[in-house]
């Protein structure tokens, strides 16, 4: 046997390993970045935090959470996260709550090919012809897995104007859909929009670090993120100090490159450069690809000028200063002696600016070039959110030390695309009490068609009774309607439509309730 | 965009699948591709042939984690890229490092490779020690020898000390292991 082998072996090993061995952070930092967070937060928000994330009779959050996770609950491989609980910044409020999941998205829909025709830009006799070799039948059905959710609370207790906070699941690219409506006493209620940070800074429990690829997968992971506190704290406090840090730009400009050829097939611009990675970060926008030899400290960046898009080059220098990079032209993009090209030409200028006007130019260009296009510019997309999101999640970045090696301006896309949880925050008199009701269609967790698990064609939902609320919820009422299309596979809300049992009282101190339904 | 999103769109042979694939789960790839490869273009390629691998084995194969999926595929291209580029006299990476470490495992570094058909059986062996392990453990060993982690990152990560020196007994414990096992080691 040699080493090899070992190295060989261990890439077939579970994946439950390689997904426990995801990057964690280290808890001294994390504890910091969350205490600066709620420090900062308390001020404004001072009742809020005492109970994020845990029991009412513990100070222990984490250990509470811990002790909750409902073992009967099924671990699904797209999992939609639960209706959350309604928070506040009130002492004392107090509420009674009723969540009713209508099924009614459940009843089948027929999409005609004249409902397909009107979708298209430009509908005509050849995209016509072509549904209708398709769809023979003249359309299909549409089945949806969504419940339409309607969490209310009867609330009572506040003195005074109260900011009441609402939390849900969501990616920005799926606000439109998951957006709650508020309403107070029956009139709409608008509400702030704050955005909690990507999962991966929070979820892990003795690590520093940001694992940009760790998201809301779980019930477990969920409560771990939300664990301290930090997390909803971060999100309202929206800090985007890292906008005034001081970098140094290099902006490629004038660029000359000769057209493809049979010697030049994808004519390619490298800055090469020495950089000190001990006391300099650099991010590139509008670049390829690149290199970095670690003993010598030469770095590169290149792209294709062939194939080039709208929109900037630029590096952005952070801490330290690089040499004055030299421009080299490639017949490819593969930048090896030997490949050069000549007639590639830039210049290349130098200026001193800040990350919050460098990362604005590039999300800006960013969104011009490629969001509008690739998602639509759906409704209910709130970009500037969003801009602030990916400032600060780069900014975490930076301080974890985490290497990126893709360009900045493709993480934006990134960041818009990861589930992570939205608040909703309004402010309200409360002094009389009155009603408060969140409306929101909320997705099923599922397994994949594909996947032959035992959980094929089963939805699941799930509801969160307490996770972080400060609320004292006297009562808990979940009713089900148009119920007619499904019947239960599993769950602990009690329900029995067999036997005409569509409403249920539940214990507001049980953490987590699980319902798994299939369809008729 | 969800995985189930993700895999419906390489099964509708939809060439966003790519596009997804990458803006999802690129810089794991990439970090894990450069972890073993040192060499930024030479990750990307890595990260670029991973994708393709996806596109031309999504379906039939269905992953039941897509991130896992795509992490495996990039690790085992970058181990393949490692070997030619050392063949070649060339190229950097952490790789010759993991495996100086992993010869403690051995009795023979230089003895002769397990056959094909014995690597199934030896990753199932390990996989099993593995979960003998405590978390810890487990994630210092999987971290160093599946991600290709600098010990200095995981110790920063785990928050523990002496993780060069854990690591040791950890590949003494799984030299033992498949001792055991009868694995001739």
């Amino acid at each position: 046997m040699r080493p090899d082998d070992i190295l060989n072996a261990m890439t077939d090993i579970s994946d439950r390993h390689i997904e426990q061995a995801r990057p964690k952070r280290r808890r001294a930092r994390y504890l910091a970045a969350a205490l600066a967070a709620v420090l900062v937060i308390a001020v404004a928000l001072p009742s809020v935090l005492p109970r994020m994330g845990g029991g009412a009779s513990s100070e222990s959050g984490i250990a509470d959470l811990e002790e909750s996770a409902p073992e009967s609950s099924i671990q699904f491989m797209s999992y939609a996260g639960p209706i959350m609980p309604l928070t506040s910044t009130a002492e004392g409020l107090s509420a009674g709550r009723t969540v009713t999941l209508d099924f009614s998205p459940w009843e089948p829909v027929w999409h005609s090919i004249d409902d397909m025709m009107a979708e298209l830009p430009e509908p005509d006799a050849e995209a016509r012809a072509q549904y209708e070799e398709w769809f023979p039948d003249g359309g299909y059905w549409i089945e949806s897995t969504d419940v339409i959710v309607r969490d209310s609370y009867v609330l009572s207790g506040a003195e005074g104007e109260t900011a009441l906070v609402y939390p849900f699941i969501s990616s920005f690219t799926e606000l439109a859909k998951n957006m709650p409506s508020l309403t107070l006493d029956g009139r709409p209620l608008y509400g702030a929009l704050y955005a909690g940070d990507l999962a991966g800074y929070y979820a892990g429990d003795t690590g520093g670090g940001f694992d940009y690829g760790s998201g809301i997968d779980s019930w477990d992971s969920l409560s771990a993120v939300l664990a301290s506190g930090g997390y909803m704290a971060a999100a309202l406090e929206n800090d985007m100090s890292f906008a005034e840090m001081p970098v140094t730009v290099y902006r490629v400009e004038d660029i000359s490159a000769p057209p493809e050829s049979e010697e030049a097939q994808n004519p390619t611009l490298e800055l090469s450069f020495t950089v000190d990675a001990d006391s300099t970060t650099v991010w590139s926008w509008g670049f390829n690809g690149g290199s970095w030899d670690f003993e010598t400290g030469e770095m590169s960046r290149n792209f294709s000028t062939s194939h080039d898009r709208d929109g900037g080059h630029c590096l952005i220098v952070i801490g330290g200063d690089i040499s004055e990079p030299d421009v080299t032209g490639y017949r490819t993009g593969d930048c090896s002696e030997g490949n050069e090209l000549a007639g590639v030409t830039a210049s290349v200028t130098r200026e001193e600016t800040t990350m919050g006007e460098i990362l604005r130019e590039a999300f800006d260009s960013y969104m011009e070039n490629y969001f509008g296009v690739e998602y639509g510019g759906a409704d209910g997309f709130d970009r500037e959110l969003l801009y602030s999101v990916s400032l600060r999640t780069l900014a975490l970045y930076y301080e974890t030390g985490a290497e990126i090696y893709e360009d900045v301006g493709s993480l934006f896309g990134a960041i818009a695309a990861y589930d992570r949880v939205f608040y909703l925050v309004c402010d309200v008199d409360l002094s009389a009490g009155g009603v408060f009701t969140a409306e929101l269609v909320k997705e099923a967790s599922f397994d994949y068609q594909c996947a032959h698990t035992e959980n094929q064609g089963l939805s699941g939902y799930e509801l969160a009774a307490d996770l972080g609320s400060n609320i004292n919820m006297l009562s808990l009422t979940a009713r089900l309607e148009n119920f007619e299309n499904c019947t239960i596979s599993g769950g602990n809300f009690g329900f029995d439509p067999e036997n005409g049992v569509f409403e249920t009282e539940l214990d507001p101190s049980v953490d987590l309730y699980h319902l798994e339904v299939r369809r008729k | 965009m969800e995985d189930r999103d993700i895999v419906g769109l390489y099964f509708a042979r939809d060439e966003a699948a790519i596009s997804e694939s990458d803006r999802k789960y690129g810089a794991l790839c990439r970090s894990l591709s450069m972890n073993i490869l040192g060499v930024l273009q030479d990750a990307e390629e890595c990260v670029a042939d991973t994708w393709h691998r996806c596109w031309t084995s999504i379906p039939p194969q269905c992953p039941r984690s897509l991130r896992c999926f795509a992490a495996r595929i990039t690790r085992n291209i970058s181990i393949s890229r490692w070997r030619a580029a050392r063949a070649e006299k060339r190229g950097g990476g952490r790789c010759d490092e993991l495996l100086s470490e992993l010869g403690e495992c051995v009795a023979d570094p230089g003895g002769d490779p397990v056959r094909e058909s014995e690597l199934r059986e030896l990753s199932r062996s390990i996989d099993s020690w593995l979960d003998t392990l405590g978390e810890t453990d487990r994630y210092i060993f999987v971290r160093r020898y599946w991600y290709g982690e600098s010990v200095h990152g995981i110790a920063d990560a785990a928050g523990v000390t002496g993780c060069a020196q854990r690591l040791h007994r950890l590949r003494l414990k799984l030299r033992e292991h498949l001792e055991k096992e009868g694995f001739s080691v």
